[in-house]
């Protein structure tokens, strides 16, 4: 079996990673002091991936809209019609479940018998039973679902502003699918889409907390069901630089209208990714963070309020974009103030104090994120789907050895107003 | 090394409660004012604590102040505005990194407590009274939230119905107010209830994480220098009367989803037993409403319950479809009475007391949680740790419960439904 241990003499952590002969990565870090264990077991699997291939068939199958959230509500079912959530239920284990774009992940929570808990993660992730009617079932819930997304402004306006930047890319597909294209999904849809990306060599359990490492590997010896490689293959279309819209406007019950301004640029992968990651993030905060100049003239001149927000959307070597999003009166002035901006610091440069506190900002960040033990958990699963070889704590050396000048020299890239697109959600009135 | 929990009182109306836990890398601080709630002071009691976290004498500027803090590495100053039961409290927190880890050790910890502390007790003054910019932009804010309160369907729907739940008690009143309320709040105005606030109201002070022996001396003397009098004394336990009827409102929004929301009321002061009840019914995924009216029926997409004890009110929340309300209501008025008959076997009780000692113990893992849940302890008097909540729970008995279950009546029923006639799918 092989093991690595990744360590961080600064912040005083590790935690390990070790490579399971049936295939499946395991990450656990064990946290002195802690009572909780968090769990994830995660598939790099989401709602883009909707077109694949595998050794069992021919050809690439196009499967509908949100199936891969579809299948993460079934696999809480068993053949012997007990609830997962019954058997948890008696461990004490507080369970759920989640779908992103690129990810879906089954997890539990608890502070007493994780080892049972940890037998049951396993066992009903890797037992699928899909029947006509207990797929029909779920038809009602996940239409409730996307009905009530629906109802979030916020989260309306963010979907629209997708779908105005991406022309072809899957990611301006609602992870929930739509009330129609869930209709098309069957039984057989769902066991195709579980043998392609339910594959252990595509999947990942990432455990922190009050554990035993040996512990852990001799329930996963002892659980796992050792699969083949299938070779999977996803398929991509073709994504123009250019955006699709680059303003879309809808209405809704809305008090103050929300905006959300992207910025659409290439994803790299690797460490070329976590460093575009990072700088993103930074040059975010010079352009309208908390202590940028723009953000405190707009805040005093009533145009935004502290409801604004940014953050990089992104998804290794499928997308990414840079978001700024908020309420104001008038979006469209907001907009142009930030490009405005943009071109101030192309050609007056960043301020470099502010540049050099922002290090000590994610450093500091760095630190109190693992305080926590569920953060600590997901952060192992997603640093070790999304970022290849980096590792959680290698982003401490990249923000420290990052010059004013390279983020500079990313503006371009990062924040091209040509490759923007605006979505606006306001009142009907 | 295990948690300690300590409580002293430091000055007239003033108590510092001091959880240590070595585990942590950051600590966590909050002070605040805890008042009585009532609809001309609570918007102000919001606004004065957003004010108070604009700027400070040291810092005059929000900009700078923002400076401050992000080269405490990132330390987050926050405002604390929040309604327990018939009690406001309104105050500020900061959350910073210990010493220990950061780059060299630098000592970051007196200077985080400090600025928490000039912003609460030495704000930048314009004639004897708040800055008026910042009472503009905060005001101006308070305007955008209380329109943006429709915005969250959930939320709002929820305030709805504490109006009716609640109506005629504090807890109807809303912390924002309204459009020209917020209008017409002066700088003056502002000053003065913060003077009261400082003077008059209870003070509480809850620090967590670890090493504190340097910034305790530091709270200790500002308290000092504050001149205290006719401190107002506040109940937290008001439970809400019964209506002689079950009242019922349906209101209509664009929404796509229907939010209907019962309240049921009981005289019930075993907060423990209660909250067994109410997880039974309707507080874990594999409640009675979980796993029958969501799962089995597939009648709605969230319901739950949640009890309060300060009000003494169980209050279940669902989304349904507009075609389903009656079918919903009824469903979730069936399985409230199947816990009054009994129905329920003793694996489903000790599952939801597992369920909850999780939740309880788990506290004991984060800062922010511990803090929040030795304030929750201290609105009832009581210090317990979460394991010796547990074990109460763990002491339950079935009869307790069904007992406990029966004392609820149907108080207000409520629903924010959509305006097309009939929704398009189930």
């Amino acid at each position: 079996m092989d093991k690595q241990i990744i360590s961080s003499a600064q912040l005083d952590e590790q935690y390990t990673i070790v490579h399971h002969p049936s295939g499946l990565d395991i990450m656990m870090w064990k946290k002195e002091g802690f009572s909780t264990v968090e769990a994830l077991f995660g598939t790099k699997y989401g709602s883009i991936n909707n077109c694949f291939k595998t050794d069992a068939a021919e050809d690439f199958i196009k499967v509908p809209d949100g199936i891969a959230h579809y299948l993460e509500h079934k696999l809480f079912e068993s053949d012997d019609n007990s609830s997962v959530f019954d058997q948890y239920a008696q461990t004490g284990a507080s369970a759920n479940a989640f779908t992103s774009t690129d990810i879906t992940a089954y997890l539990f929570s608890c502070t007493d018998n994780y080892e049972q808990s940890l037998e049951i993660l396993l066992d009903f992730v890797q037992s699928p039973y899909f029947t006509k009617e207990n797929v029909d079932k779920e038809q009602g819930i996940i239409a409730q679902e996307i009905k009530m997304g629906d109802d979030s402004p916020t989260r309306k306006c963010f979907k629209n502003l997708l779908k105005a930047l991406y022309k072809n890319n899957p990611v301006r597909i609602d992870v929930a699918g739509t009330v129609e294209s869930i209709a098309e999904i069957t039984p057989e849809l769902l066991y195709q889409c579980y043998n392609a990306f339910y594959n252990l060599h595509n999947m990942t359990l990432s455990i922190a907390g009050n554990i035993d490492e040996q512990t852990v590997l001799d329930i996963c010896d002892k659980k796992l069901k050792p699969s083949s490689d299938m070779h999977l293959q996803t398929r991509f279309p073709e994504e123009p630089d250019e955006v699709c819209e680059s303003r879309v406007c809808d209405s809704a019950s809305v008090g103050l209208p929300v905006f959300c301004l992207g910025f659409k640029t290439q994803s790299p992968s690797g460490k070329e990714y976590v460093k575009k990651s990072v700088i993103a993030a930074m040059l975010l905060e010079q352009l309208i963070g908390q202590t940028s100049p723009l953000y405190n003239s707009l805040l005093e001149e009533g145009l935004i309020n502290s409801a604004l927000g940014t953050f990089v959307y992104t998804s290794s070597e499928r997308y990414f974009c840079c978001i700024i999003e908020g309420e104001s009166k008038d979006p469209d002035e907001v907009a142009r103030r930030i490009f405005a901006e943009i071109e101030r610091l192309k050609t007056e440069g960043l301020d470099k104090e502010a540049f050099e506190t922002d290090k000590r900002v994610r450093y500091g960040e760095k630190v109190s994120s693992i305080n926590d033990v569920k953060a600590c958990a997901d952060a192992m699963l997603y640093y070790h789907f999304d970022c290849g070889d980096v590792t959680l704590f290698d982003d401490l050396d990249i923000i420290a050895s990052l010059s004013a000048k390279e983020c500079e020299d990313m503006i371009d890239d990062l924040f091209s107003v040509k490759r923007s697109s605006i979505s606006i959600v306001q009142s009907k009135e | 090394m295990p948690i300690s929990y300590k409580r002293s009182v430091i000055g007239e109306g003033i108590a510092l409660t001091e959880i240590t836990d070595v585990k942590f890398k950051s600590n966590y601080i909050s002070v605040s004012f805890v008042s009585p709630v009532d609809a001309k002071n609570a918007p102000l009691n919001t606004l004065v604590a957003e004010i108070l976290a604009s700027s400070n004498r040291s810092n005059p500027s929000l900009s700078e102040l923002t400076k401050s803090l992000a080269y405490l590495y990132g330390a987050v100053l926050s405002t604390r505005s929040r309604r327990v039961g018939d009690i406001q409290e309104n105050g500020l927190s900061i959350e910073y990194i210990c010493d220990d880890y950061t780059i060299g050790k630098e000592n970051i910890s007196v200077k985080a407590v400090r600025t928490l502390l000039d912003c609460l007790f030495d704000p930048q003054l314009e004639n004897d009274a708040f800055c008026e910019k910042y009472v503009e932009m905060r005001k101006k804010e308070l305007e955008d939230n209380i329109r943006a309160e429709i915005n969250d369907k959930f939320g709002y729907s929820m305030r709805r119905a504490r109006e009716i739940i609640y109506k005629n008690e504090p807890s109807s009143v809303s912390m924002l107010g309204t459009i020209e309320n917020a209008r017409s709040i002066t700088p003056q105005q502002l000053y003065d209830r913060y003077i009261s606030l400082i003077t008059s109201s209870r003070i509480e002070i809850t620090m967590c994480g670890r090493d504190f022996d340097a910034v305790r001396p530091v709270i200790e003397e500002a308290m000092k220098k504050l001149e205290r009098k006719n401190i107002i004394e506040v109940s937290y336990q008001n439970l809400s009367a019964l209506k002689a009827q079950t009242e019922r409102k349906t209101e209509t929004l664009d929404v796509n989803q229907c939010k209907m929301i019962m309240a049921f009321k009981s005289p019930c002061k075993d907060v423990y037993v209660a909250k067994v009840f109410a997880a039974v019914l309707g507080g874990t995924p594999f409640s009675k409403l979980f796993s029958n009216v969501r799962e089995k029926m597939s009648l709605c997409y969230y319901c739950s319950a949640a009890y309060s004890d300060l009000k003494g009110t169980l209050v279940v929340s669902s989304g349904v479809s507009k075609e389903n309300i009656e079918i919903a209501e009824k469903a979730i008025l069936d399985q409230l009475q199947a816990l009054k008959n009994g129905e329920f076997t003793d694996q489903e009780l000790e599952n939801a007391e597992n369920y909850l000692c999780t939740g309880f113990k788990s506290n004991n893992d984060s800062i922010y949680r511990m803090a929040e849940y030795y304030i929750a302890q201290n609105t009832r008097g009581t210090a317990y740790t979460p394991e010796q909540v547990c074990d109460f729970f763990r002491s339950i008995t079935r009869q307790q419960v069904i007992d406990c279950a029966n004392t609820f009546e149907y108080d207000t029923f409520y629903v924010m439904q959509s305006q097309q006639e009939v929704s398009d799918n189930g």
